[in-house]
């Protein structure tokens, strides 16, 4: 028997909730939004950033994920099936963005309610934080949103990614480096910078 | 200068979205499954099976006509015959094929075709015109050329001449009169003949009464051996044999006239009609005025309709709207089903310990889970934070 990418741990399967949402349950379909939004937002987050039609895209992908069950052969492999859609829709996205390249170097991981006022400390701390998870390429953005935002285990962040866990575990690692790097860089350029703003008021 | 793996989660955190919002969303744009969708493709099947059927003629006619004498001969049709597939031949050139009808049926619907036996049919059947459609226990509705369609209440029998023709011998019938401007389609009875123009109507009779009503569009009735009288939009008119037509009465709730269909309504591929009902009847349940009527109509639409429920319960603000907040969370807590279980979850943020102990409930009642609390923890033992804490961890519980 073959698990799925993200087995779930309890409740049905999710073989068994595509079973059911080919039978006309929508309620199981539902649950299997409910169980794989996240993994979805955090997917087109590394991709896109956080933008205001994020809540659409994940939307849209659900939708086509939907429509192409009867299709979808391996039903146990739900999630691979699901974030393929996702990750095509962010393609699609990015190429009318930007038609000459297919550019997902770097994202503005802005927080929905936009920059936070720099009079909090903390918030200040993690506003530069977010902005820096934006600037890593790619394969380390995945990792990190899928590990800390989705809170997703190595083994389940290896079976999404298609890499093994010591891969996983290479890529958070370089991940850290990198942000811890750029962290005290940033907030040295970005006092100097917030200094400069007040001196000009 | 650094940070902990704690800072990067908070940083992050922002970004999450609600799962729940997300499968409120897609759950309100899936299109709703079941057969209508395959009937859709059989219509599609239909459709190109006519143009092929009328390709295949017009070739087998050009061989006709080209060794043609133009003399009759012993053995060839009749004139009758002859306009039989004239007509034929007319309605697959407008790529109707020879059975334009497309019935979709809940049940077994007695079908007799012209010049054949009553056959009991049930799911999507492609019918010639001229036929009889007898619904029994069951319910129907149609599909014919240029748009039209017609549903057919229980205990109907109705004739389907043509498109634009109908005769109905008892029961009930809906009209959708078509895509083109002011189209109309005729339904004739005992009693009288109804005209449905431009929009939409139902049409219900018996031996000594006729009644329409006109949905959008116009209508009109016509009397045997009387003049027409006509009705606007939201109006009634009925017929009793032996007495005048008196003037058309106005509609004030539409949704209990046209509350037959709801199983039709659920079934359809294109969701448009179903989500205006929802609206009508929420909006009606939250007015008051036909609180009770509507209930009766949401009942019927099942799950469907949790959605617009919670956000009545959630927007209604004590102590005015108290009663009418509990009201309708009870109400979710009856409708809900395994999919509305999301809903319920925004139920338990209410400032409301009622509306707390009915999602509470329902919860329970739906997923065999009660996350080891009890009514007493959701209507008053319990912090917001507490509370927060345990629909958090039951929550994940209930949908990983």
């Amino acid at each position: 028997m073959t698990e799925g990418v993200r087995p779930a741990t309890r409740g049905p399967r999710d073989q068994d909730l595509v079973d059911e949402t080919l039978r006309g349950s929508r309620e199981a379909y539902g649950l299997l939004v409910v169980r794989h939004s996240r993994t979805v937002r955090a997917l087109c987050l590394a991709r896109l950033g956080t933008r205001r039609e994020l809540d659409d895209i994940v939307q849209e992908a659900f939708l086509r994920a939907f429509r192409g069950l009867p299709r979808l052969k391996a039903r146990d492999r739900f999630a691979a099936y699901l974030h393929r859609i996702a990750r095509n829709i962010c393609a699609d996205l990015l190429r009318r963005r930007n038609p000459d390249t297919l550019s997902t170097d770097e994202v503005q991981l802005e927080s929905p309610g936009g920059r936070e006022s720099t009079a909090d400390l903390r918030q200040e701390r993690l506003s530069l934080l977010r902005e820096l998870v934006g600037r890593l390429p790619l394969a380390l953005r995945e990792a990190v949103l899928m590990f800390y935002f989705e809170g997703q285990s190595y083994e389940q962040i290896a079976a999404l990614l298609g890499v093994t866990e010591a891969a996983v575990n290479q890529r958070l690692h370089r991940a850290r480096v990198s942000l811890r790097r750029s962290f005290g860089l940033g907030r040295a350029v970005g006092q100097g910078r917030g200094q400069g703003q007040e001196e000009g008021q | 200068m650094s940070f902990k793996d704690s800072d990067l989660r908070a940083a992050l955190k922002d970004l999450a979205g609600d799962p729940i919002q997300d499968a409120d969303r897609v759950l309100r744009s899936l299109p709703a499954p079941g057969w209508p969708r395959v009937t859709w493709w059989l219509l599609a099947a239909g459709l190109a099976a006519g143009l092929a059927a009328g390709l295949l003629g017009g070739i087998l006619l050009s061989d006709v006509f080209r060794a043609g004498s133009g003399a009759s001969k012993p053995g060839e049709p009749s004139a009758l015959e002859a306009k039989k597939r004239k007509e034929e031949q007319a309605m697959k050139e407008k790529g109707w094929g020879s059975e334009p009808v497309l019935l979709f049926s809940l049940g077994p619907v007695s079908v007799t075709e012209p010049g054949a036996e009553a056959l009991p049919l049930t799911g999507s059947w492609h019918v010639a015109f001229d036929s009889v459609f007898e619904t029994n226990e069951s319910q129907a509705g149609m599909l014919l050329p240029e748009d039209v369609q017609v549903r057919l209440d229980r205990d109907t029998v109705l004739r389907v001449v043509d498109h634009r023709s109908l005769i109905l011998v008892r029961g009930q019938v809906y009209l959708y009169t078509g895509s083109q401007q002011d189209a109309v389609v005729a339904v004739e009875t005992a009693l009288g003949v109804a005209e449905a123009r431009g929009g939409i109507a139902m049409v219900s009779c018996d031996s000594q009464n006729l009644e329409m009503v006109c949905i959008m569009g116009r209508g009109s009735l016509r009397p045997k051996g009387g003049e027409p009288v006509v009705l606007e939009e939201e109006t009634v008119l009925q017929l009793v044999e032996g007495r005048e037509p008196e003037k058309p009465q106005k509609v004030d709730f539409m949704c209990i006239r046209t509350g037959w269909m709801s199983e039709l309504i659920m079934l359809q591929e294109d969701v448009r009609e179903l989500h205006y009902r929802i609206r009508k009847l929420v909006t009606a349940y939250e007015d008051g005025r036909f609180r009770q009527e509507a209930t009766v109509e949401i009942r019927k639409l099942r799950g469907h309709c949790v959605p617009l429920l919670v956000e009545v319960v959630m927007l209604s603000r004590p102590p005015n709207d108290r009663s009418l907040g509990r009201e309708a969370a009870i109400l979710v807590g009856e409708l809900s089903e395994r999919e509305s279980v999301p809903q319920l979850f925004r139920l338990l943020y209410s400032t409301d310990p009622e509306v707390r102990v009915t999602a509470y409930r329902g919860i329970y009642r739906i997923t065999g889970k009660d996350a080891g609390t009890g009514d007493k923890f959701w209507r008053s033992q319990s912090s917001p934070q507490e509370r927060e804490k345990v629909t958090r961890e039951w929550y994940r519980e209930v949908v990983r």
